[in-house]
């Protein structure tokens, strides 16, 4: 696919690697107990950088990881990518993707550090049919895909010209997402021509609430991989209140895999 | 309660087969799923059984289509007749002439007509016609305005490219500015404006149109030679039988119609004034069973029972006395209510609930009192709703509004 990609799609693709993808690392890292062991008591900072100037920062420290996408303070690693093609065959394991290390080349702990929590949250994001019969494994496989897939929406309402559009015929309204009566929750509340998603239960009552009925059915609804009309006629998916809202962030959801497949 | 068992389970068949299980307007997901039936099974005067055998008041008329009501005996004789000859036929019958004269003789501004299936045969073709008369491209259209379901505007985006909408234009409804500003910025590049009599968005109160909009539409299509298509599917017979632009006073160049035409059967019509005639007669049109005599047989007797007993007028009173027995109801009950667009076409809603919840809980507590009121889309009133089928529908709605007190 990336070849016939053009250099507006190869940069969203990029920036959902960024921006929705790398901070799957605070989630992952704040629930896997085998994450905050490998990561012991290590401080750290690495960024991914490219040559257009895309920037992320993963900031290592006290077990725990957060994401920024400006600079708190100077980074240990850099990994520097002269295209943003190289940057996405880094995160897909294809093509020429030699990231040159800008700085921190010398810090060989941290950078297998960081490989083997880079790994790690591979797993939980793309595990095997065998890994997934796990309850547990599972439910936090579908919070960090879920949460992909709210930041990739975020993303791209801001960088593609057809999420774009989609949103801005959409009256602003906040949006529930859950699983089940006690699983996952999470909300994208879109307000000032922007979409802002958070974890849990929305302080505010929600204009529409979109409950799947297992998180396998979430997965494969925000997958694009089931007849969503069908499943809500079975009930398996309810929507209630301002469908409408609800629809337009599905239209988005369904553009995430023509970039990536976290 | 209402049971929904085989509704459920024929669901449940439908979508290992049919993608989405059911599709487009009548698809589960644009009303209460769950709590709506899915299924029809028959229907007579104004009321409908659905799968399971319950029975409902139908305010919907099958979105549009049934005017006299479901299986009206004058239409189903008509009908009858006509088959008798055949079915579909090499060419078109004596019907399509007749019809044609009919329509040219009752819709207003109206030289010609052609006859196709579906509303969007015709909204399509007349964007057509319009091209070949102005040799322009673009179109514009209101931004919500729904007019069918081809790719340059079906709602939604599956299978439709940027490209399919890039003559495309939009304006805001009753917003003469909006439309000043595209008229000055595209005029020579606009071959029509297509607009519906009045303003029936889905999940929003119905607008009427102002005179300052009606006034517009008519100058500055006329001053830039701009086509104005009317896209009159959803409202024509019901607001006026000569046409809704009759009602409101503009004059389009072309008009749409389907749906009420006839009360039932699969028939649709553009009609157009004598200077559109000729480019008319230069875009192809066709399709399998266009030439079908019986419903345009069932057509003729639809424009002629509309004039005859003044069904538009019936409808108004009707539908007058409904949202007034609505609001009078919402206000005993202390749930407010709103209601908008034409008493033919009323829509009513729960007031102050953007989120459309408490409107969805009233519907759905309507279908357990066997009232068919969706809870999104306008409504449609049929000659069949008599005043004490309106009495009948109060009584049903206060104990639908009673229900929903506490919750
Ligand atoms: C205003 C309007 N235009 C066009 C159409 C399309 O008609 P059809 O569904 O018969 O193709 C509809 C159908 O609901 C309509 O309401």
């Amino acid at each position: 696919m990336s070849t016939s990609l053009t250099k507006l799609q190869k940069r969203i693709k990029a920036r959902l690697y960024l921006d929705a993808v790398l901070p799957a690392f605070e989630d992952f890292i704040a629930n896997s107990d085998t994450a905050k062991e490998i990561l012991g008591e290590r401080s750290f900072t690495l960024s991914f950088q490219t040559y257009s100037g895309l920037r992320s920062y993963l900031h290592f420290s006290d077990q725990s990881c957060s994401v920024t996408k400006t600079r708190s303070k100077g980074s240990d690693i850099i990994l520097h990518f002269l295209t943003e093609e190289q940057l996405n065959n880094e995160f897909e394991k294809t093509g020429f993707r030699l990231p040159i290390p800008l700085r921190g080349a010398s810090r060989l702990t941290d950078i297998r550090t960081f490989k083997a929590l880079s790994s790690l949250l591979e797993v939980s994001l793309r595990p095997s049919e065998e890994e997934l019969k796990d309850p547990n494994f599972y439910s936090s496989h579908v919070a960090l895909q879920l949460g992909v897939a709210l930041r990739a929406a975020v993303t791209l309402t801001q960088h593609e010209p057809c999420a774009k559009r989609i949103l801005s015929g959409i009256p602003e309204g906040l949006a529930h997402f859950s699983i089940g009566d006690e699983g996952y929750r999470a909300w994208i509340d879109w307000k000032g021509g922007r979409l802002k998603p958070g974890k849990g239960k929305p302080e505010k009552e929600p204009d529409v609430s979109v409950t799947f009925k297992d998180a396998k059915t979430a997965l494969q609804a925000i997958g694009n991989r089931i007849d969503v009309l069908a499943a809500v006629g079975l009930q398996d998916i309810t929507i209630e209140g301002y469908a409408p809202l609800a629809d337009a962030l599905g239209y988005i959801f369904e553009r995430i895999p023509l970039y990536i497949s976290p | 309660m209402k049971s929904f068992k085989k509704t459920r389970s024929l669901f449940a068949r439908a979508s290992k087969v049919i993608p989405a299980g059911i599709y487009g307007h009548a698809s589960p997901a644009m009303m209460v799923p769950g709590a709506f039936p899915y299924f029809a099974k028959a229907a007579e005067g104004c009321r409908y059984q659905d799968v399971d055998g319950n029975s409902y008041i139908d305010y919907m008329c099958g979105f549009g289509p049934i005017l006299l009501g479901y299986q009206h005996p004058e239409i189903t004789q008509v009908a009858r007749e006509a088959e008798v000859d055949g079915e579909c036929f090499n060419h078109p019958t004596e019907y399509s002439v007749r019809l044609a004269e009919k329509v040219v003789e009752q819709i207003d501004r109206a030289d010609w007509a052609v006859f196709g299936k579906n509303g969007s045969d015709m909204t399509n073709w007349a964007i057509r016609v319009a091209r070949e008369q102005t040799g322009r491209k673009r179109v514009a259209k209101e931004t919500q305005a729904y007019h069918g379901i081809d790719p340059w505007c079906v709602p939604g985006y599956g299978g439709v490219i940027a490209e399919d909408r890039s003559q495309v234009d939009h304006f805001y409804w009753n917003d003469v500015s909006s439309l000043e500003k595209l008229i000055a910025e595209k005029a020579d590049e606009l071959a029509a404006i297509i607009v519906t009599p009045f303003h029936h968005p889905n999940y929003a109160d119905s607008e009427l149109p102002t005179s300052d909009w009606v006034g517009a539409l008519n100058r500055l299509s006329q001053k830039h030679g701009i086509a104005l298509i009317l896209d009159d599917v959803r409202s024509g017979l019901r607001l006026h039988a000569n046409g809704s632009h009759c009602r409101y006073g503009l004059e389009p160049d072309l008009m749409c119609y389907s749906k009420a035409l006839g009360n039932g059967h699969p028939i649709s019509a553009c009609a157009g004034t004598s200077a559109f005639k000729v480019a008319a007669s230069k875009c192809f049109l066709t399709g399998s069973f266009w030439n079908c005599a019986v419903p345009m047989a069932v057509a003729m007797k639809t424009i002629e029972i509309t004039e005859r007993d003044a069904i538009p007028e019936q409808l108004e009173e009707r539908g007058t006395q409904l949202i007034e027995g609505m609001l009078a109801l919402g206000k005993r009950y202390g749930i407010p209510l709103r209601a908008s667009g034409e008493p033919a076409m009323p829509y009513v809603r729960v007031a102050e609930d953007s989120s459309f919840k408490r409107q969805q809980q009233l519907c759905a507590a309507a279908v357990q009192e066997g009232l068919f009121l969706h809870p999104h889309h306008n409504w449609f009133l049929s000659a069949a709703h008599t005043e004490e089928i309106i009495k009948e529908s109060l009584q049903s709605f206060e104990r639908a509004l009673i229900s929903i007190i506490e919750t």
